[in-house]
């Protein structure tokens, strides 16, 4: 009798440690987050997505990055897909084409992206590691959604045949007091080629978002001023830039953010068509 | 070098001075510790440039345990350096410090630890944890555990805390909690009436539980994840059964890609024994069993449990080249042992008798289904797949065949022989897609001479004989002891490939294609010396590219060149 109640005692700690959450279909979310719009200026997420064209894997994390945009509207999570590394060198055809960029491959190297897929969201820095692998996109671009937005930037782009200019105004809303730079990107949506998938080679794949060229650089430049307040304004502009002779316009948008020097985190990040 | 070479003297005399000091009145420290460090140098042949080394030239991996007993209490601190992690090492293990620290009571009712732990219900395979140096493997368990003996033959274990994961501390919601229970019942002593009895049985069950947060915005996760198992050990004589029944709720993370299928496994084991004879048959099945504390991790950290291994664990270097590697997705498993020892003076035993082991171990797939039409097997957010519990798959992930034999020719000359037929899956072990499967044959021959009291020299030749992945190896080994004391080694693996340097294998689209391999020479020298419970192995020369398993948990090992000291000392 003793010996059934230590059991019983026994069984009845272990059930009470023992919490099961049992979870029925649909499995996926189906509503979308809603972004508080409270304040005009509200945080936008940056999410970089080191990918390449033989990288088996890396569909799936496209697919990720799609299903983050969907709840959380494209205006406020802006995706980049820089190819780089091994998986992105052309080699035979249909996997011929170069994707890589010279920003998209120093940012590979300093960020130490040794294994694809792989991601930066904002470039914040857990514990020393930029890197996030994909599974940790959704958690953390969710956290960063909670975070309060420093700044926010307008594009407007001026096209004129196959040059690109644009004046960017930067509206600060808190204080902004260490150096910081401005990043200017431009990146092409729908360019069909070749991709690897665990299905096999598809020639036509839709490649979205990909990263064509740093116009100020790979580290962009510095702002004017080191220190900010609410209410201070900042116009930064850039003219006649050449498009690639293979970009096509109605699919390129201008990706501008603003990053803290010393730790890259991204205080704020915009995206806009250049063609209407 | 000179750096390398101080350190050792340093640690050596470290390691005399403590032992002087380690015992008093005041209670007893007693300690071990390990360092392993290698200089890599450029090798244009393995591909090893000075970008790639980029300055890191010199390597370190050590840890040092120091443990204070007094009466029923005792502490310790395990400290580690990877300063930085030797090649192949996860690079998260960079940094140094006290890894764990522990402190403890136990008498013969309760022994509780707090702080760092390593603890096992059952097989592992619901949880274990912990610590593989080799591997560079610690999930050793950060809270409180009870161990309860309330009565002869009951042991009631509870556990709570977060699990290692390299050196980042445990923050909120940064990685899973686990908390658990398991009671072990001895049927013999707890009843009067099998006291006496030849039949042992013990009785288990545990239960484990995961909660971390969902922040994941996409799926809808279970924030609590629990596993159980029951199972039984029962022996009679020299027989002997073990078996053990796991089963998890749906747990979508990283490793199974966000199914939501509950995951379950059985492990059996079945051995006797007599003089001169032993059999072990054991057979694994597990469906999606992985489980961590982290959700989205993969690789080698955060795993709450341990799916025990079906595979013979080889200790010659050219049979252990292709190791099976545990497949928490799916596997099914047999493997079968037999030790027979054919007595002295028979014909065939001579006149020292001969030892005789047959292995052999098979491992596939599981069979799995479609949930409908629409839906891929393994499709993310979804059920994943339908399975039959103990189906078995028509994909061969590994097999092997082996025969060994030792036999005492005369009182100088010893020999050890083996043959091993090994079928390996690259594409599922390594991940490696389009990748040919791996048909070896692996022959070895060791010879022992002992010519003097203390002196010895063994020789051992070996080769493996495969067309696919780097081909053919052959491998020499002569080595000089000199015991308890030294020993002299110089080995060579030889990368002959084949007659081309060729390997054809299918690739993705079917097409045959052609491989050049490099032939090349592994060349390696090595001297050891021990002294008490202190032991320095220096080696200089090419360690070749490979896969190191330990109990089915494998990581990548790069090939390298250059100069490793390992010293090992206890006190």
């Amino acid at each position: 009798m003793k010996i059934l109640n230590i059991i019983i005692i026994a069984s009845i700690i272990s059930i009470s440690l023992l919490s099961c959450d049992k979870v029925d279909a649909p499995y996926k979310e189906e509503v979308e987050k809603p972004i508080d719009t409270t304040n005009k200026i509200h945080k936008k997420v940056l999410l970089e997505d080191f990918t390449g064209h033989k990288c088996i894997n890396c569909p799936a994390a496209h697919e990720i990055g799609h299903d983050l945009t969907n709840i959380y509207g494209e205006d406020n999570l802006i995706i980049a897909s820089i190819h780089a590394g091994f998986y992105a060198s052309p080699q035979n055809a249909p996997f011929d084409y170069d994707f890589r960029t010279v920003a998209g491959s120093d940012y590979a190297n300093f960020f130490g992206v040794q294994n694809y897929p792989m991601g930066l969201v904002d470039r914040i820095n857990d514990g020393g590691d930029y890197l996030l692998d994909v599974n940790k996109w959704g958690s953390t671009i969710a956290q960063q959604f909670n975070e309060t937005a420093n700044l926010g930037i307008t594009i407007n782009p001026n096209l004129q045949v196959d040059k690109l200019s644009a004046e960017i105004k930067l509206q600060f809303v808190s204080t902004v007091s260490k150096a910081a730079s401005i990043q200017i990107w431009i990146v092409e949506d729908s360019i069909i080629k070749a991709q690897t998938t665990p299905e096999g080679d598809v020639t036509d794949y839709v490649h979205n978002h990909v990263l064509r060229k740093a116009v100020n650089g790979t580290w962009g430049e510095n702002l004017p001023a080191t220190n900010y307040q609410n209410g201070d304004e900042e116009t930064i502009s850039f003219s006649d830039f050449q498009l690639g002779s293979d970009w096509v316009a109605e699919q390129l948008s201008l990706i501008v953010f603003v990053y803290d020097n010393e730790s890259k985190r991204v205080l704020q990040v915009e995206e806009k068509k250049i063609t209407n | 070098m000179r750096i390398l070479a101080g350190l050792s003297i340093i640690l050596f005399l470290f390691s005399q001075t403590i032992q002087a000091q380690s015992q008093n009145k005041y209670g007893q420290v007693s300690g071990s510790f390990q360092l392993d460090a290698q200089m890599y140098q450029p090798d244009s042949n393995l591909g090893i440039t000075d970008s790639l080394i980029n300055g890191k030239t010199v390597r370190m991996n050590a840890f040092g345990n120091i443990i204070y007993r007094l009466g029923n209490f005792s502490a310790g601190v395990r400290y580690e350096a990877y300063l930085p992690p030797m090649a192949g090492f996860d690079s998260r293990l960079e940094g140094h410090g006290f890894a764990n620290r522990w402190a403890r009571y136990k008498t013969g009712i309760i022994d509780l630890t707090v702080g760092n732990f390593y603890e096992q219900f059952g097989t592992g395979m619901i949880f274990r944890a912990y610590e593989e140096w080799t591997l560079g493997y610690d999930n050793s368990v950060d809270g409180v555990r009870l161990i309860l003996n309330p009565m002869k033959g009951m042991t009631i274990k509870g556990i709570w805390g977060t699990q290692r994961y390299f050196w980042d501390t445990y923050e909120k919601d940064d990685r899973g909690i686990i908390r658990g229970g398991d009671i072990d019942l001895f049927l013999n002593d707890l009843f009067a009436s099998m006291n006496e009895s030849k039949t042992k049985i013990t009785l288990g069950a545990g239960l484990i539980s995961r909660y971390q947060a969902d922040l994941d915005p996409i799926y809808k996760l279970p924030e609590n994840v629990a596993s159980w198992s029951g199972r039984m050990n029962l022996s009679h004589g020299g027989f002997f059964w073990l078996t053990e029944y796991a089963h998890k709720i749906n747990d979508p993370n990283a490793i199974n890609n966000y199914i939501y299928k509950d995951g379950q496994g059985l492990f059996s084991s079945v051995s006797y024994s007599q003089k001169g004879f032993g059999l072990a048959l054991s057979a694994k099945w597990i469906d999606n069993m992985g489980f961590k504390s982290d959700r989205t991790v993969t690789g080698d950290a955060l795993f709450i449990n341990f799916l025990p291994p079906n595979a013979k664990t080889h200790s010659y270097s050219l049979s252990a080249m292709y190791p099976y590697a545990t497949q928490p997705n799916g596997e099914a498993a047999i493997q079968a042992t037999l030790n027979y020892r054919v007595p002295k003076k028979s014909k065939l035993g001579g006149k020292y008798g001969m030892g005789i082991e047959v292995n052999f171990s098979h491992i596939r797939s599981i069979e799995k289904t479609a949930i409908n039409d629409t839906t891929a097997i393994g499709e993310s957010g979804t059920l994943g797949y339908e399975s039959q519990f103990l189906s078995i798959g028509n994909e061969v992930y590994f097999q092997d065949l082996g025969f060994e034999i030792d036999k005492k020719i005369n009182k100088h000359f010893k020999l050890i022989a083996s043959a091993d037929w090994i079928k390996y899956n690259m594409n599922v072990i390594e991940g490696h897609v389009g990748e040919a499967d791996v048909d070896a044959f692996v022959w070895v021959t060791d010879l022992s001479y002992r010519f003097k009291r203390k002196h010895s020299i063994r020789w051992e030749l070996s080769q493996l004989l495969t067309k696919q992945d780097q081909g053919n190896w052959l491998s020499s080994t002569l080595e000089y002891n000199f015991a308890p004391t030294w020993f002299f080694a110089i080995m060579d693996q030889y990368n002959y490939v084949n007659k081309d340097g060729q390997i054809s294998f299918e690739s993705e689209n079917g097409e045959v294609q052609e491989r050049d391999i490099k032939k090349l020479h592994y060349p390696t020298i090595s001297a050891g010396y021990t002294k008490g419970t202190t032991r320095v192995l220096l080696s200089y020369g090419r360690q070749r590219e490979g896969i190191l398993c330990v109990g089915g948990v494998c990581r990548a090992v790069p090939s390298s060149n250059g100069f490793k000291i390992t010293i090992t000392s206890s006190f």
